[in-house]
């Protein structure tokens, strides 16, 4: 008897928890879907900048090992630095808003495709090379038909460990002006509405495990020569 | 007369920061069509001697001819191109496929697709492969033997006229190993390219190469046909190095061509017969189990060209 | 500059508190972390069959951010330091149970059945062999934990789990550049800390296992 009172208990917030979302979301979707295209955008943007620095710099880095240790040393430090003290220093230095967000998210974003960019270019076997360039490859033909594809799986792990860290960050970066789904979670938050959490939280890993699943079929792709 | 292939006039290449010349002072003629082995110890300096025929390595003094162009007149790239080129394990590229691998120059001097596809069969049956078992594998799917059977492919798809080997053999278990020296011996007989195959491997120098580079400490010690080289080695260090006063070695490497004789008896079919490019060891054994004392010699096209007496042959051990 | 200065001298008490309590609750999830995490991988080394399933789940969970999690679990278990710790202690899972299993994966062979053969009891064969080899791999996987434990358990100050997280907010909602110029600096010394420590640990053990390692008293000699 007292068991089923709880289930009847726990079915009833259930129920009253699901008209609350559907509530919320039939009230505010416009509110919603903006939050969401926010939240991707500035993910999209920062992950696509992190890509135009970290791959041209990591490629460099390849070809001078003296500048290499340097810059992986720095970035290897700035990736231990815990994500939200990056965030909130753009504050001092920039303001709030989204310029400063997508500043932070970039910082954020660049030291994984960075640091694998330059293992994957430096990890290519240099006999590899040596024969491509025996067997009377130009330089342009060597990195476009031996270097970049073999580089090319650990450059997309960069991207995706950034791209599900930045997707991450950016729910916080609502603090500082970004917008987008933080501002679900954080209203949830402050005015202890369920829902809102849940809403957020939901779209937020939704978006998140979206973008493992998408580069990871990718990634997959293009690392078919690696399996039996 | 046959032309010269490669030819080094006074070579010497010396490395930034070495005491010492890699290679020093190296003069030879290599023709076409010959197979010949560099044979040496690691650091005598015969894979830089080879690798200084494709100019991967540049040379410090002296030149290199190639079919009588100094090969630092040439564009170095459209040079290497004319040039197979086979390293050890084959040295495929991991995220080609097996036709890709071999498709790489062809691709790069742009043929079109039909005669690429065309040339890519070609090459997989030449080498013993079944096109449709392993065109489209990836190298990690191959085992050692294979994967170096795709990179003799691979060297031979714009059909230079030479080919430059690296200790392709290097790290392959001795029986795959002899599979492939006959495989490549039989291909050479059949196309005639000239061939420079550095080795380590003392009997797989011997067995391959019409003639040998001996190289040691960056000099050429002796360059001669096999059997010269074992029975009259150029110094001390060539026979210590070959082990010219061993018997079993002797046995091993020389072939029965080297001591011959012409046809002195009627031949009969009771007669053992061996083939001219058997080796002593062979021979010895075909005396052991037919109880001989001449055994008859035939070549290629099985035609009765010799015989070689059981005296004849126990006069290699003294 | 002033103003920054005369902050920490008058609540220095309280930047020693903020840094303390984050100590806390990174020692007590990485403790929870490291006691599930190893009968886990233990239990994942020897049924390779579960590997794959159990392997992807973790993953999953490591997928979904820190925030999301504490957002989506905060209507059920409440705001607090409890919470937090359970979500830490969830995400650490998929960083230790891969490298626990990959470094026992990487103990050769043969040197387990060399050391059966030589009568060593399970016991023995697994603290004197195979843990050690693994060591390396597995404080690498601690070390790794440990500093995504560090940051996420700056944004766990949301839930009021309180640690360096609560002065930066607190910055951030009175935008008290002070206070956030302090909460960056203790949040990232903390973390460089320990991942400088740990780095070190990690060294040691690799030297240990490749047999590489001098004691400082024959170093001495």
């Amino acid at each position: 008897m007292e068991e089923c009172g709880l289930c009847y208990q726990f079915m009833k917030e259930v129920i009253s928890l699901s008209q609350k979302i559907i509530a919320y979301l039939s009230a505010n979707m416009t509110t919603y879907l903006q939050a969401v295209q926010t939240h991707l955008m500035i993910s999209i943007q920062a992950l696509w900048i992190a890509v135009m620095i970290g791959i041209p710099l990591g490629i460099f880095c390849s070809r001078n090992e003296k500048f290499s240790k340097y810059v992986t040393g720095w970035f290897n430090s700035l990736r231990i630095i815990p994500s939200l003290a990056i965030l909130v220093l753009m504050i001092p230095l920039m303001g709030t808003g989204k310029t400063p967000a997508l500043v932070a998210l970039t910082i954020l974003a660049v030291p994984p495709i960075l640091i694998n960019t330059i293992a994957g270019f430096a990890g290519i076997e240099a006999s590899l090379y040596e024969t491509a360039k025996g067997m009377g490859m130009d330089e342009k033909q060597i990195f476009l038909k031996i270097e970049w594809p073999l580089a090319l799986p650990l450059m997309l792990t960069g991207v995706r460990t950034s791209a599900v860290e930045v997707s991450a960050s950016a729910t916080i970066a609502a603090y500082i002006g970004a917008g987008g789904l933080g501002n679900i979670v954080f209203t949830g938050l402050g005015l202890n509405k369920a829902e809102l959490l849940l809403i957020g939280g939901v779209s937020v890993a939704a978006i998140s495990i979206g973008a493992e699943l998408i580069l990871g079929t990718v990634q997959n792709a293009v690392t078919k020569y690696q399996r039996d | 007369m046959t032309a010269v292939a490669v030819e080094f006039k006074n070579v010497c290449k010396h490395f930034p920061e070495a005491e010492v010349n890699a290679v020093s002072h190296v003069s030879l003629k290599i023709n076409q069509g010959e197979f010949i082995t560099i044979l040496g110890t690691s650091g005598s300096g015969k894979t830089t001697l080879m690798k200084m025929v494709n100019r991967l390595h540049d040379i410090t003094s002296g030149d290199i001819f190639f079919f009588g162009e100094n090969i630092n007149s040439l564009p170095v790239v459209e040079y290497r191109r004319k040039i197979g080129y086979v390293v050890q394990q084959g040295g495929l590229f991991p995220h080609m496929t097996v036709a890709e691998n071999i498709a790489v120059v062809p691709h790069i001097l742009k043929w079109d697709k039909e005669k690429i596809d065309a040339r890519v069969d070609e090459l997989l049956e030449m080498v013993g492969l079944k096109k449709e078992l392993y065109k489209d594998r990836y190298p990690r799917q191959l085992s050692g033997g294979q994967q170096q059977r795709i990179g003799i492919a691979r060297a031979m798809a714009s059909d230079p006229a030479v080919m430059l080997m690296d200790e392709p053999f290097g790290a392959i278990d001795a029986i795959t190993r002899e599979n492939l020296q006959d495989e490549l011996l039989r291909i050479q007989k059949a196309l005639h390219k000239t061939i420079l195959f550095v080795t380590h491997d003392i009997s797989e120098a011997f067995k391959l190469g019409d003639r040998v580079i001996v190289m040691h400490e960056g000099k050429v010690q002796q360059f001669d046909t096999p059997d010269r080289i074992m029975l009259h080695p150029a110094n001390d260090f060539v026979a210590k190095f070959v082990s010219a006063d061993d018997v079993m070695k002797k046995l091993q490497v020389l072939k029965v061509h080297t001591i011959m004789d012409g046809l002195s008896i009627k031949t009969s079919n009771q007669l053992a017969v061996a083939h001219v490019d058997d080796t002593l060891e062979t021979l010895l054994k075909l005396f052991m189990t037919s109880s001989t004392q001449t055994v008859l010699v035939k070549d290629d096209k099985d035609k009765i060209v010799g015989e070689v007496s059981w005296h004849r042959l126990s006069a290699i051990a003294s | 500059m002033l103003a920054f200065m005369t902050y920490a001298e008058r609540y220095y008490g309280k930047l020693i508190g903020y840094f303390l309590d984050h100590f806390k609750i990174c020692m007590l999830t990485m403790f929870f972390s490291i006691l599930i995490a190893v009968p886990i991988s233990l239990m994942l080394t020897k049924h390779k069959r579960l590997s794959k399933g159990v392997m992807a789940v973790l993953g999953a969970i490591y997928a979904i951010p820190s925030m999301a999690l504490f957002a989506m679990l905060v209507p059920y278990m409440g705001l607090g330091t409890t919470t937090a710790i359970f979500v830490l202690v969830l995400y650490n899972q998929s960083i230790l149970v891969r490298n626990t299993v990959a470094g026992f994966d990487s103990v050769d062979k043969m040197a387990v059945e060399s050391a059966v053969g030589m009568g060593m009891s399970p016991w023995q064969v697994f603290s004197k062999v195979r843990l050690p080899i693994a060591l390396p791999v597995i404080l690498s996987g601690i070390r790794i934990a440990m500093i995504a434990t560090i940051g996420s358990a700056t944004i766990a100050a949301t839930i009021n789990a309180g640690g360096i997280g609560a002065l930066l907010f607190d910055g951030l909602q009175t935008m008290n550049f002070v206070k956030m110029i302090w909460g960056t600096i203790l949040a990232a010394s903390f973390a460089l800390i320990f991942n400088m420590i740990l780095e070190k640990l990690e060294k040691r053990a690799l030297l240990k296992a490749r047999g590489e390692y001098i004691p400082r008293k024959a170093k001495n000699k």
